[in-house]
């Protein structure tokens, strides 16, 4: 069950119904408290039963536009972005597991409009420094509607709602699909060639006579490949899906010059006659992420059906038939933060790498043989204040190997990283341990590591190092919190590989007793 | 169909009690479910039905089924 508090400048109790709905439609069960208030001041000092998951800031332009005539004009931009984001920071000091999500202002066409959006900007910048705080674009959403569209000035004055009936559903979609981007992130996109990067089909037609440019739908399609490009840039991992023959599918790559993908943008290519949600699973495998971390564009309706009944968890939209809507559909559909880290940025070429080595294993009759020829270096150290981006997003978006589930820092914790290469590239930082001393023992406050790097030896590596910090700071065992969720499983083999014993609620093993493999060497 | 027919269709459908019986004396404390935020959608489904707007005042205004007649009555006089 979601716990959200909704604060809001107008009667937000009508958004409850849409957004339990809409929850529910995703298979999240929310609990709603709705507050109508101007005074977001008085948030830290709401006494709560207990800390919601989430706490939503809905302001309205039209309560910015009644303290712009009360202000003398001094530092009128600042200190309205101050009054929300500082009150919803002083809040999570409150409650430190809340994450917030604030509602930018909505565009009007007024004279007030400069101040709302140079205010938005202020927030946009505190987001990105803020990792629990989301922005709800309440004004790219009101932009794309239009204002006579968006708005009826006569629902203020009656009913104080920000917008018209029609559109409230299209607000609370904003705000679900904003909160389910970091619940349940989008990682990889899975595109079709044949009608979907290009009009035509490859197996039919010479590469340079595919309908890319030149023509309505062809110019459309260019900027489809544009578009997949932005993604990518956005830390997505982008994945070619085709039942062509690869040496076909890679034609227009090489020969159609109006091609804005190069093949190198690809992560992996799945080519080959599977039908495409057996395909699917392969790059599941292939690139280890969940099935509700990807979503598959394919202008078939029946390859989408096959996909949509054997494959639920993905998401598969109704891509539209016509090429020139698909961009801006999907641009409605995804909600895509930009990557904290220069590792998050590089990810489809991280994963692209991976692949590589899986190639390779195939090569070594044993794992040990091939975990061996990788020639893997780890490096454990201490956290530098340059490394806390990548920390972020560790925390933030790793599901299957994240111990507790703690997205925040404890104060009193101590926060080790581990760094690793091998002889394809480097990994980055893909492990931390949030550690503290308690008693007689280390305790793991949450240890979190990169899919990426999972069964290669890198956990056992990282835990005989913690194991030789307690030994050496006169500590007999090691504990770690781990909390069960539907993902982590993966955890409960880790802590049972590493001889971690469940005792009342930690898991403890005894620190004397080293486990490190040898093909990991580390400093 | 007769203007006071229409009028109580539309609400009966906004509603979605399709065997709601109504007069022009019925007001929305009478009828479970006729909450404010049902009372804008009729307000707007009314707008659509017979192209024309209601007054900010007029609303939330309407004391009955009876006045939101009159209103949508008055809204048609040149």
């Amino acid at each position: 069950m979601l716990k959200i508090l909704v604060c809001a400048e107008f009667s937000a109790h009508v958004l409850v119904p849409l957004l339990e709905n809409l929850f529910a439609e995703q298979g999240v069960s929310v609990s709603l408290q709705v507050t109508e208030f101007s005074d977001p001041e008085l948030l830290p000092s709401l006494h709560l039963s207990e800390a919601p998951d989430y706490l939503c800031l809905l302001p309205t332009v039209q309560h910015l536009k009644l303290r712009q005539l009360k202000s003398d004009g001094s530092n009128f931009v600042e200190t309205e972005a101050q009054r929300w984001s500082g009150a919803g920071e002083l809040f999570c000091q409150r409650y430190p597991t809340t994450r917030i999500l604030l509602a930018n202002f909505a565009f009007t066409g007024e004279p007030i409009d400069e101040h709302a959006q140079a205010i938005n900007l202020c927030w946009n910048e505190w987001s990105r420094s803020n990792s629990t705080a989301q922005i709800v674009r309440l004004h790219q959403l009101s932009l794309m509607k239009g204002v006579e569209l968006w708005s009826d000035p006569r629902l203020w004055y009656a009913a104080r709602l920000p917008c018209t009936l029609d559109q409230l559903g299209a607000f609370a979609f904003e705000i679900v699909k904003t909160m389910l981007s970091r619940l349940f992130p989008l990682k990889v996109v899975v595109v079709d060639f044949d009608n979907t990067l290009w009009g035509g089909e490859i197996g039919d037609l010479d590469p340079t006579q595919i309908n890319l440019g030149g023509t309505p739908d062809g110019e459309a399609f260019v900027d489809f490949q544009f578009y997949l490009k932005e993604l990518i840039a956005q830390g997505i991992i982008l994945v070619g899906c085709t039942r062509n023959p690869r040496q076909v599918a890679e034609l227009p790559f090489k020969h159609n010059r109006q091609m804005v993908l190069a093949l190198s943008d690809f992560a992996h290519i799945e080519a080959g006659p599977d039908n495409k949600a057996t395909a699917l699973e392969k790059i599941r495998d292939l690139v280890n992420v969940g099935l509700d971390s990807m979503l598959f564009l394919d202008d078939s309706s029946f390859e989408r059906a096959l996909v949509q009944n054997l494959l639920p968890a993905v998401s598969t939209p109704e891509l539209p038939a016509d090429p020139a809507l698909r961009v801006a559909f999907l641009r409605q559909l995804i909600v895509t933060e930009a990557p904290l880290s220069s590792t998050g940025r590089e990810r489809n070429e991280l994963v692209r790498q991976n692949i590589a080595r899986q190639t390779e294993r195939q090569n070594y009759p044993t794992e040990s043989e091939f975990l061996c020829s990788l020639q893997m270096k780890a490096s454990i150290r201490p956290l530098l204040p340059a490394d806390r981006p990548r920390l972020v997003e560790l925390l933030e978006r790793t599901n299957q190997y994240n111990m507790s589930g703690l997205r925040l820092v404890p104060k009193d914790s101590q926060v080790l990283g581990l760094t690793l290469e091998d002889r394809f590239g480097h990994h980055g930082l893909v492990a931390v341990a949030l550690t503290h001393n308690e008693n007689d023992g280390l305790m793991i406050d949450n240890f979190v590591m990169s899919c990426r790097v999972a069964s290669r030896g890198v956990e056992e590596s990282f835990f005989n190092h913690l194991k030789l910090l307690a030994r050496q700071e006169g500590l007999a065992k090691m504990s770690m919190v781990y909390v069960p969720t539907e993902k982590n499983i993966h955890c409960l083999d880790i802590l049972r590989r590493n001889h971690f014993v469940k005792e009342s609620t930690a898991w403890i093993c005894d620190a004397a007793s080293p486990l490190a493999p040898h093909w990991v060497s580390y400093e | 169909m007769s203007e006071t027919e229409r009028l109580f269709r539309a609400i009966r459908e906004e509603l979605q009690l399709p065997d709601l019986v109504l007069t022009l004396a019925t007001t929305a404390n009478d009828v479970n479910g006729w909450d404010s935020m049902r009372h804008l959608q009729i307000i707007l489904r009314l707008e659509r039905e017979f192209g024309m707007k209601f007054a900010t005042r007029d609303i939330l205004g309407a004391r009955n089924v009876g006045e939101l007649y009159q209103l949508i009555q008055a809204a048609k006089r040149p």
